[in-house]
């Protein structure tokens, strides 16, 4: 049996794996892209949530973080759930205290610098004054949310569009080189 | 004799890398555009280098030049 095909299906194979890795890369970037923006939107549901808990249902912070929390999901649901069961005055921790723990524990992992600045500035409001000034407070973060969401809405269609492509044509230039 | 493979080499990095350059253009990021345009004549240019040096001996060697 004549084995003359094989260094050219090699060379072909080999071709195919250069692209596609490059593929792959330019594709998990955009994706990473994707996650932070589904983030973004999940963060903002979170906000929304706690600001009808604490100005409709009237319901006490912890029990407010907690409900939000669950209702968002996701990476920012979760932290508000953990900051929810930390604080409160069972636990002798403020909001605070209580978000320093959450963040130290793990799933500040998977959010943007932006998401964790915003929930420490809002997390120093929150428990220290009566619930329509932390419904403003809540109100006034959710505005700073929905702004960098469209920018990065924007961003994130440019930026992904061109990973993708950059990924593929990377892989193809190296594919043509080595051949 | 030159390789024709060389030929289609050069001939698809010039398409990827003009296709590149239009895509990045176009995400605002001109200047990696550039970049980008002047790494693919960068890269051919190595291609092409062993054959560059070839013809000048040759040249040499026809003319007797020293």
């Amino acid at each position: 049996m004549s084995l003359a095909w094989l260094p050219a299906a090699s060379k072909a194979l080999g071709s195919v794996m250069v692209v596609a890795a490059g593929g792959i890369a330019g594709f998990s970037l955009a994706g990473r892209l994707e996650t932070e923006l589904k983030e973004l939107q999940r963060l903002e549901t979170a906000l929304l949530c706690l600001s009808s808990e604490i100005s409709y249902s009237l319901t006490p912070l912890p029990g407010a973080l907690e409900r939000a929390g669950e209702r968002a999901g996701g990476a920012s649901g979760a932290l508000f759930e953990r900051v929810g069961a930390l604080t409160g005055l069972s636990q002798r921790r403020n909001v605070t205290q209580a978000l320093d723990l959450a963040l130290a524990e793990g799933p500040s992992r998977s959010l943007a610098p932006f998401e964790v600045d915003l929930v420490r500035d809002l997390a120093k409001n929150l428990g220290t004054s009566g619930h329509k000034e932390q419904v403003r407070y809540i109100e006034m973060s959710i505005d700073r949310v929905r702004s960098r969401r469209r920018e990065f809405e924007d961003e994130c269609r440019k930026k992904a569009k061109l990973y993708r492509y950059l990924g593929l044509f990377s892989g193809a230039c190296i594919a043509i080189v080595l051949l | 004799m030159l390789s024709t493979d060389l030929i289609f080499k050069i001939a698809g990095l010039a398409i990827i890398v003009s296709v590149l350059h239009s895509v990045i253009k176009q995400a605002g990021k001109e200047e990696y555009a550039w970049l980008v345009t002047l790494t693919g004549i960068i890269v051919v240019l190595t291609l092409v280098t062993r054959l560059v040096s070839d013809f000048f001996q040759a040249v040499k060697a026809t003319f007797l030049l020293p």
